[in-house]
Formats: C-alpha cells, structure tokens, sequence
C-alpha cells in the first residue's frame, strides 16, 4: 500500500512515500512569498513578480505565492502546485494521504492532576477544553508526562475541529483526500517507538532546520518537554566561497544551533531536575549534523545519535523522521489520528436542544391533531343533527322528507307524460289509406305505460286491387305514429256475395316527447 | 444518563410519535372521507327534493283539486255537438248503466296521490266527426288521457265506438 506522508511546517512542506513500510519516495517543497524573491533582481532586471522570482530561484523545490492579508493560510495558493508535482515525481498510485499537522496549528497545555487513570483525564481535560473553546466534541489526545507519588502531569493537544475540516477541504480540493490527521509529536513519539522501552531517564531530540530547533524530551511513556526555539540562520556563501570560509560558516551554524539546544536544555533542567537526560538525538534537514552531534556529545556528556533510530537506508532520512515515524505507526495501525467527531455523535442532544427538539415535534404533533380536528368539526357541522348521533352513517334514511308525494313524483310524471295524439293517425289513414281498403275495426288500448293499436282492414280480391294489402303495410311500415308493429294475419272473408281479405295487425303507438 | 441512552430515547420517541400521527390521520382520514361521502349525499338528496318540489308543484298545477264531474260531461256533449257526431253519451265508470249519466263520477283515490275519475262515452258519426271529437277531447285543457279507445266502421261508412277517458284530480291528502 503506498501511503503519502506530509508534514507541513511554516514554510516548508514534507512529503514521503511509504510504499508498504519502505521509503520510495522523499521531497522537501519551500515556499515563499514573491516579494522576498524579486528582492535580489530589483535593481539589476526590468523582469518582476513571478518571473524574476523564477529567475533569482530556479529551483523547482520552491514555490512562490502571492502575499495576500485576507488568506492567513499560504498553502491555499501552493499547495495544488506542490501536489501536482509530488505526482508527476512518485509516478506509483497514492493510496491514501495523511498529515502531519504545523505544529502552530496544535495547542498544547499541561495539566497537573491527581493520579487517575488515562481516561478519566482525557475527559477531565476535554470539559476543560469544551468550557472554553465551546466546542462540544473537541479532538484532543493527551500524552503522560513527569509524575511523582500524588501528583501526574499530562500534554493535551488540541487540534480544532474547524482547523482539520479547512484541512481537510484544502487537501479535497487538491485531489489528495486526508485519510488521517496526526500531530508531529506524535509522529516524533512513533518515530522513537522501537527505542523507548530503554528510557530510564529522558532522551532527548533535536529536530534542527530552517532556522530553528523543534526539541522533543520524551520519556518511556510520553513526553516530559517540548520547545521551538529560533536561532539566527547565516547568509547563504557565494558560489565562489573558500573551504575556509564554507568551515567558519559551519562552524558558526553548528555554534549557533548548539547554543540553541543550551538554552533549550537549561529550560529543561529547571522544569525536570530529576529526570536528566539520558541520550539525544539530532535530525533535521540541515546540513552539519555529524558535526552537531559530536560537539553536542562533547558538551553535554551524553550519548548522541543521528535519528532516525532505526535507519532506512535512504540518504535524507534525517530530514523526514517524524514522517518515518507516522509512516511505521500507520503500517502497524497504531497511528494516533484526531478525528472530528461523526454526525451522530454531533446531534445535539443536551438538555436545551434535547428539549427543543422534544417541544417542536411535540408542537408540531399538536398542530396536526388540532388542525385535523378542526377540519372533521366544520365537517361534522355540515351535518343534520340526527346523521350526527348515527356518526354519518344511514344518510339516506335519515333525510327529511315531510312530503310524501315526492316519492310518487315518477308516478305522476308518468300519468302526466305526453299522450298519443290521435288526430295524426285519423288523418294519415284518412289521407294515405289505399284504394278499396277499409278499416273495420279499430281498437285501442293504454296499459302498463304504453298504448297498443289492434287494427283490422279489409280489402277487395279485385285484380286491380291486388297489391292494396302490400300498399296498406308500406303506409303502416312508414307511419311515424307507430312502431313495433307484428306481422299480420290474414284471412279470406265473404261479405255477401264479394269475397274480401281481412288484415289484422296489432302495433305500439308513439309518443313524441316536447324538446325542452 | 448515556448520550447514547438520550439517543436511543429520542430514536424511539420519534418512531412512535410519528407511527401514532399516521395511524391517527389514516383514522380521522377515513373518518373524514365518511362524512365527506354523507355531506355530499345530503346536499344530492336536498338537489334531488327541491328539484322533486319543484317538479311537483309544476304537475299539481295542471291537475285540479275537484273532479267536477258535470263540467266534464258539459264539455264533452259541447264537443261532440261541435264535432257532428250523431250520436254521443257519457257515463260515469262504475256508476251503473253504460247509457245512463250518473250524478258522481267515480273515482278512486290511487297510491300517486291522484283520483283518476273514468268516463265511458258511446259515440256514432262519421269518421271525421269521430276524429274532430277526439281531437277535442286530447286538446281540452283539463288533463285526461284517453285509455281506451274501440270503434268499428259499418256498411254505410258510419263509425260507431266507445271511448274510455280518465280524468285526473288532486287527491283530499294533498
């Protein structure tokens, strides 16, 4: 798995490949602001900005960025930058990134507390931090330091949860997503895991570069003293300098770190006078560290070796040990990782948000039956009185109806619907009747809503009377007045001595409606 | 108590706040529809009798309160003297002799809330006579409806008959 370590310092960045616990990869990328790099070009070149900055630097290691006093955090301008190239250098697939956090962005304070255990400090120290930065969850590890019989001091480092998130995003936005989040005291303690089971005492190490000593005293089980003291860093020698004049200035490099560290351990030797330092270590991306570990063997009395404790083979190892260090804890899964705290854990749910969420869903609850309730009563009012008392229910039955006569409202319709007229037929059969054809009876009949028509007609047997049968049932067939008419019977009867042929037909007579 | 407790009690408080608000707007859901479906029924009801009344009182004023037998039967001569009929008499229906005019028609009282009065009328003339006089009769303006209808046609062309007619009054109830 290859795991991208980057540690980020105020003006320097880290980074280390750590493909499955092996160093692949390591750069340092310095950042800083135009103004300082078009400085040297100012007089001599009509070139400014970014381009004198390039030419008075060219070094792809250092990235410029814009002085700007609304972005406090310069890493926002440089940071795709360096990402971009960190990508186009390793050329292997980046498993997941983790950080190593400026050490300026972490608070750190002591606590002398009885003795108690681990845990019950780490809350006592989160309320504390809790009363007063407000934050209810507060990402925060502690790290035992000195301790006597009654009393045990204790480290707390607080990373502000906003500052991680920033980070976080920073990093998102650069297409390098974090995976964890360390302290680099942490990383240093990692670093030193494999050699503090023989702690007896202290052991001191000295992180020296770019001008100042980060100092780290730890002890087997934590750590007793931290401190970052400057010192002043001498004019970079021309290309063209003497061995004699690279010495002096060695010498006044190792000189001014070793005063450092004095001053360092002086601070150290009054807060722990029973816990004197038992072996130091240097590391650093400065140059000259054999030089400083020797003079510091000399004058402290003390054992010195180059960190990291256990080499890794690489050449720059000095200047990347808390990464190495981070890098190792993570492959054994026993990095510490400051962690935001999850959603679930953020739902507030103290006694003043507990009880407004409890208020509101419970108000809301009440709006709900209370409207629902409403709209059922301007329902219920709606009602007659007696569907009330049955709940709505026998509607039908239970309308008044005083007036009995609208029940027979379709009777009467009925008697009083529209009759047959009788004229339109008398005068269809008066006028359409066919020749030597007679009615002989006609009888009609109203029953069960509807008139029945029994008609009787004779007609002569005379050749030229043949087809007035057949002429008398086209003009009842075309009658608008009748309908529904059965086929006839017939028969032969004799009225003296002319013979005749009696039709009987039965049909339904029609009733026009008015159009309303 | 826990957070992870509160948590819990609060997970929990919500579930069963929000299964009680369904289960009681589903209720009073149902309950709502119930009444909507009666209101709504009641307001088709009261359409359905006012336009009932309406319709109601439309038919009752074409049907008179009194059958007024005499009226009819006055009529009825007038028409079949204007019509030309050679012969025409009336009688009430039940009330005896077919040829012979009763005092009372008689009436009946039905289930509609009507009294139908029947009367027979024997009639003889020719067969326009007969036409014109039923025309009368169906033109007149007191309602009737002609029920029944018989009539025959002789050698001589002269058409003899009987004609049912009821005669329609408001019953003593309305």
């Amino acid at each position: 798995m290859n795991r991208l370590i980057i540690s980020i310092s105020e003006n320097y960045l880290r980074a280390l490949l750590s493909s499955d616990g092996t160093v692949a990869y390591c750069q340092t990328f310095d950042i800083s602001p135009y103004h300082l790099a078009a400085k040297p070009l100012s007089e001599s070149s009509e070139h400014d900005g970014e381009e004198a900055a390039v030419a008075a630097f060219n070094s792809p290691y250092l990235i410029f960025y814009e002085e700007n006093p609304q972005d406090s955090n310069p890493w926002v301008q440089v940071l795709k930058k360096i990402v971009k190239q960190i990508k186009s250098e390793v050329e292997q697939k980046i498993d997941s990134t983790h950080l190593i956090m400026p050490v300026y962005e972490i608070q750190i304070d002591n606590h002398k507390l009885p003795k108690m255990a681990a845990g019950d400090v780490e809350k006592i120290i989160s309320r504390k931090i809790t009363t007063d930065t407000k934050e209810e969850f507060p990402p925060v590890k502690i790290l035992p330091a000195e301790s006597d019989a009654k009393i045990q001091s204790w480290f707390s480092l607080y990373l502000p949860t906003s500052t991680i998130n920033d980070y976080k995003k920073l990093f998102a936005s650069s297409t390098l997503p974090l995976s964890t989040v360390t302290s680099p005291i942490h990383a240093f303690i990692d670093a030193f895991r494999t050699v503090r089971d023989a702690i007896f005492n202290s052991h001191a190490i000295f992180e020296i570069q770019r001008g100042s000593v980060d100092a780290y005293y730890i002890s087997s089980d934590g750590l007793l003293h931290f401190q970052t003291m400057s010192y002043a860093t001498s004019e970079n020698l021309a290309d063209g300098a003497t061995e004699e004049e690279q010495g002096k200035a060695l010498k006044n490099k190792v000189f001014k770190v070793l005063n450092t560290i004095f001053s360092i351990n002086s601070y150290y030797n009054m807060d722990h006078p029973n816990i004197p330092v038992q072996m130091a270590w240097v590391c650093g991306l400065e140059s000259g560290l054999d030089e400083v570990a020797s003079a510091l063997e000399e004058a402290m009395g003390v054992e010195v070796g180059i960190a990291p404790a256990i080499p890794t083979g690489n050449d720059n190892e000095s200047g990347y040990v808390p990464l190495i260090g981070y890098a190792a804890s993570l492959e054994g899964a026993i990095a510490t990782n400051y962690t935001t705290a999850s959603f679930l854990k953020r739902f507030p749910l103290r006694k003043t948000y507990g009880m407004a969420i409890y208020g509101i869903t419970g108000l809301m609850a009440l709006m709900i039956v209370l409207n629902t309730e409403n709209r059922l009563n301007k329902l219920k009012k709606e009602l007659p009185p007696e569907i009330k008392q049955q709940g709505g229910k026998k509607v039908a039955s239970s309308i008044p109806n005083s007036d009995s006569n609208l029940k027979n409202i379709d009777a009467l319709k009925k008697v009083t619907s529209h009759q047959f007229v009788f004229y339109n037929l008398f005068r269809e059969l008066a006028n359409d009747l066919p020749e030597a054809v007679y009615i002989e009876s006609f009888e009609y009949k109203f029953k069960d809503d509807k008139g029945v028509l029994a008609l009787s007609a004779i007609s002569s047997l005379e050749n030229k009377h043949r087809d007035s049968l057949q002429l008398f049932m086209q003009m009842l067939d075309r009658s608008p007045y009748l309908k529904n008419h059965q086929e006839p019977t017939v028969a032969p009867v004799k009225k003296g001595e002319e013979k005749f042929l009696k039709i009987s037909i039965t049909a339904e007579v029609k009733t026009f409606e008015p159009k309303n | 108590m826990s957070r992870r407790t509160k948590l819990i009690i609060l997970i929990g408080y919500l579930i069963i706040l929000i299964v009680s608000l369904f289960a009681y707007k589903l209720k009073r859901a149902k309950k709502e529809k119930t009444l909507k479906a009666a209101i709504s029924q009641i307001n088709a009801e009261k359409d359905k009798k006012r336009r009932g009344e309406l319709e109601l009182k439309k038919i009752m004023g074409t049907i008179p309160l009194e059958v007024d037998t005499t009226a009819i039967v006055s009529s009825l001569y007038t028409f079949a003297k204007d019509s030309g009929l050679k012969r025409h008499d009336v009688s009430t229906e039940g009330a005896g002799g077919g040829d012979k005019l009763s005092a009372r028609a008689a009436t009946k009282a039905n289930k509609d809330g009507l009294k139908k009065s029947r009367f027979r009328i024997a009639i003889s003339g020719g067969f326009r006579n007969m036409a014109e006089y039923v025309r009368n009769i169906q033109n007149m303006e007191r309602f009737n409806k002609i029920i029944e209808m018989k009539f025959s046609a002789d050698k001589d062309s002269v058409v003899k008959g009987n004609i049912v007619v009821e005669y329609y009054s408001l019953a003593d109830k309305l």
